[in-house]
């Protein structure tokens, strides 16, 4: 039960690396935020400057109003899922959930308790005197949980807790993670760098890029409203296909092509316009086309992705087609897309203009 | 493939048998002349199986005086190897795992340099600095002494390298769950350090402790009472008699007990590591 204030942090390492660049961020009692980004955005260093295993170089880190700067990781009262579980090899999976709860003092009757607790939650109990060697990856996930869950943390902590394990055991844990936040109604921040965790767990989402915020917001603003074309390219699979055009105040021009985009704007100049593979149909509902040559299928069972290039301009265009598309002699499709799924920026700015 | 000729097999064997033959006879030997009476093994002719007299010559020399020239039970000398061997293998697999320890986990100016200055004293054998140090044991009145015997040889850059190397390949996230865990420097190094440095102590000690035994030239050295020889230089000791005969029913059993304590280590603690090895916990 706590929340999280970040204000103005930022981190410089002593070679003089800037690895974030001023973030204000509010996470609200029993949130889970994720925070998603490529490599080397920042986003491990934000996490671990929460967990204390980090110094904060500038700004104020609050949980609850307690100013945590200075603390010991173990005096913010956090509790972290790391990426290779870290379990302690040589103590068996009681043991390491009780670590902890023994160097804080606990009385052994009470850790006896909160770890059998955990393990029923978790359903360890059967594997409480084993060693971690003696456990799956899956387990290992599981118990790495439970050693966060045991001390009832205010708030939890995750650094790509998944990305050990396979696809399929991924989702599972995926699933339970999410359930296990809701149902304990801890504060929670997760690190990863795979899309399909931040979108499916997160109240809120944190795209970084470069040491910076580039949006904050909910899994769909972010989806549907993208505020860069950094977040626009990053989140959603395939990613956004991004074209040149101009705008004439309300009027877009892409190519021979003006749309009435019904903007208030009075910019004038060129713009980057991006629509989402999904976007383009191949039924014509929808107002305008444009055709493309095509260079490759991938059928992916409930749909396909289909290649090619723009026929005026040669952008490299992506289409995600409901159901099963057959390729026919022809090498060129049209596809038809609806002003409303357009995302346009400028150029010079990256500002969103609609 | 394997072949499987009768032939073959037989030469391989034979190979075999002369490499045990080769290494075991001189142990044989010794422990055949340990139980000769006196006189027998300067007669000239060396029996090859054991003589009648075990029982006097080991007990003679585990509660007698040795030797004319070594005034002190053999007893009493493995007492003394016993304590300086034990003291450089604890002493150097403590100091040696609390540099490491410093010198891996902790952040502090001229960290490297404090390795590289442990580093190079494995250029200088003991040998080789052995009179400064006999002088600054001298000065300190620790001739003489069980400390005199074990400090100077403590210090190991060998065993500090040693375990340098091992903790670089420890987690760091391991590290982290514990400093998060609310473990300070001093929990981390027995809770999670030492227990998982199991099977490199286990080695560490076996390899010191040889070591301290067989220390030789520094006991001979910083010893001049008796009472504070070690078997091993002990031996030697007996053998310099001058031009009076060797009395080798003396030196063999002594030979031979300086032999055991070694093997005994090294037979106990292998299982040990065996063990270590086979447990995959990491």
């Amino acid at each position: 039960m706590a929340t999280l204030t970040l204000q103005q942090i930022r981190k410089t390492y002593p070679n003089g690396y800037r690895a974030i660049h001023g973030i204000d961020l509010t996470v609200t009692d029993g949130e889970f935020i994720v925070i998603v980004g490529p490599s080397g955005c920042g986003k491990s260093s934000l996490l671990r400057m929460i967990a204390g295993l980090e110094t904060i170089s500038e700004g104020e880190m609050k949980i609850d109003d307690r100013l945590i700067n200075g603390l010991e990781p173990a005096q913010r009262d956090i509790a972290m899922v790391f990426q290779n579980y870290a379990l302690y090899p040589h103590m068996t999976v009681y043991a390491n959930m009780a670590y902890g709860l023994r160097n804080r003092g606990a009385p052994k009757a009470q850790i006896e308790e909160d770890v059998q607790r955990t393990a029923k939650i978790l359903e360890l109990e059967p594997l409480l005197a084993r060693k971690p060697a003696q456990l799956s990856g899956g387990q290992r996930q599981r118990v790495a949980m439970g050693r966060a869950i045991v001390r009832d943390p205010k708030i939890f902590l995750f650094d790509e807790p998944l990305s050990n394990l396979d696809a399929k055991l991924r989702v599972q844990m995926r699933l339970e993670i999410k359930k296990l936040q809701r149902q304990l109604g801890t504060t929670a921040v997760y690190v990863t760098h795979d899309q399909v965790e931040a979108m499916t767990l997160a109240d809120r989402l944190v795209v970084m890029n470069g040491g910076v915020v580039e949006q904050i917001g909910t899994p769909m603003e972010i989806y549907e409203r993208p505020a860069t074309p950094f977040v626009a390219g990053f989140i959603g699979s395939p990613a956004m296909n991004f074209m040149p055009g101009q705008l004439h105040g309300r009027q877009l021009q892409m190519g021979e092509r003006m749309i009435d985009m019904g903007l208030t704007t009075d910019y004038r100049g060129s713009v980057l316009v991006g629509v989402r593979p999904e976007h383009l149909h191949r039924e014509a509902g929808a107002p305008h086309r444009l055709d493309m040559h095509l260079s490759m299928i991938e059928p992916l069972g409930a749909d396909t992705l289909v290649y090619g290039e723009l026929t005026e301009g040669r952008e490299n265009l992506v289409a995600r087609i409901n159901g099963h598309f057959k390729a026919g002699s022809e090498n060129s499709m049209r596809l038809h897309f609806s002003e409303r799924d357009l995302h346009i920026y400028c150029e010079q700015s990256g500002q969103r203009l609609n | 493939m394997v072949e499987n000729r009768f032939g073959l097999r037989l030469l391989s064997h034979a190979v075999l048998w002369l490499g045990v033959l080769l290494v075991a006879l001189p142990l044989w030997v010794a422990f055949v002349a340990s139980t000769q009476a006196e006189g027998d093994l300067v007669s000239g002719t060396l029996s090859l199986w054991p003589g009648d007299h075990f029982l006097d010559n080991y007990r003679a020399v585990l509660f007698g005086a040795a030797d004319v020239s070594v005034n002190v039970s053999v007893a009493r000398m493995l007492l003394n190897s016993l304590i300086m061997a034990l003291g450089i293998a604890i002493g150097k697999i403590t100091i040696s795992l609390l540099a490491a320890y410093a010198i891996v986990f902790f952040r502090f100016r001229a960290r490297m340099l404090s390795f590289w200055l442990i580093f190079i004293t494995l250029m200088l054998p003991v040998e080789v600095r052995i009179m400064p140090t006999f002088e600054v044991v001298a000065n300190l009145n620790l001739l003489n002494s069980y400390v005199g015997l074990t400090l100077p040889l403590i210090a190991s850059a060998t065993a500090t390298f040693l375990f340098r190397q091992f903790f670089m390949t420890i987690p760091g996230e391991l590290l982290e769950a514990a400093r998060v865990d609310g473990a300070g420097p001093i929990r981390f190094l027995f809770d999670i350090l030492l227990p998982l440095s199991r099977t490199n102590l286990a080695a560490l000690f076996v390899i010191m402790f040889i070591y301290g035994w067989n220390q030789y030239l520094w006991p001979l050295l910083v010893t001049t009472d008796d009472h504070y020889y070690t078997v091993v230089m002990s031996v030697q000791r007996m053998l310099a008699v001058g031009d009076a005969d060797v009395t080798w029913h003396r030196v063999m059993p002594a030979t031979v007990l300086a032999m055991l304590p070694p093997v005994l280590v090294v037979v106990l603690m292998q299982r040990l590591f065996v063990k270590g090895l086979i447990e995959t916990e990491k």
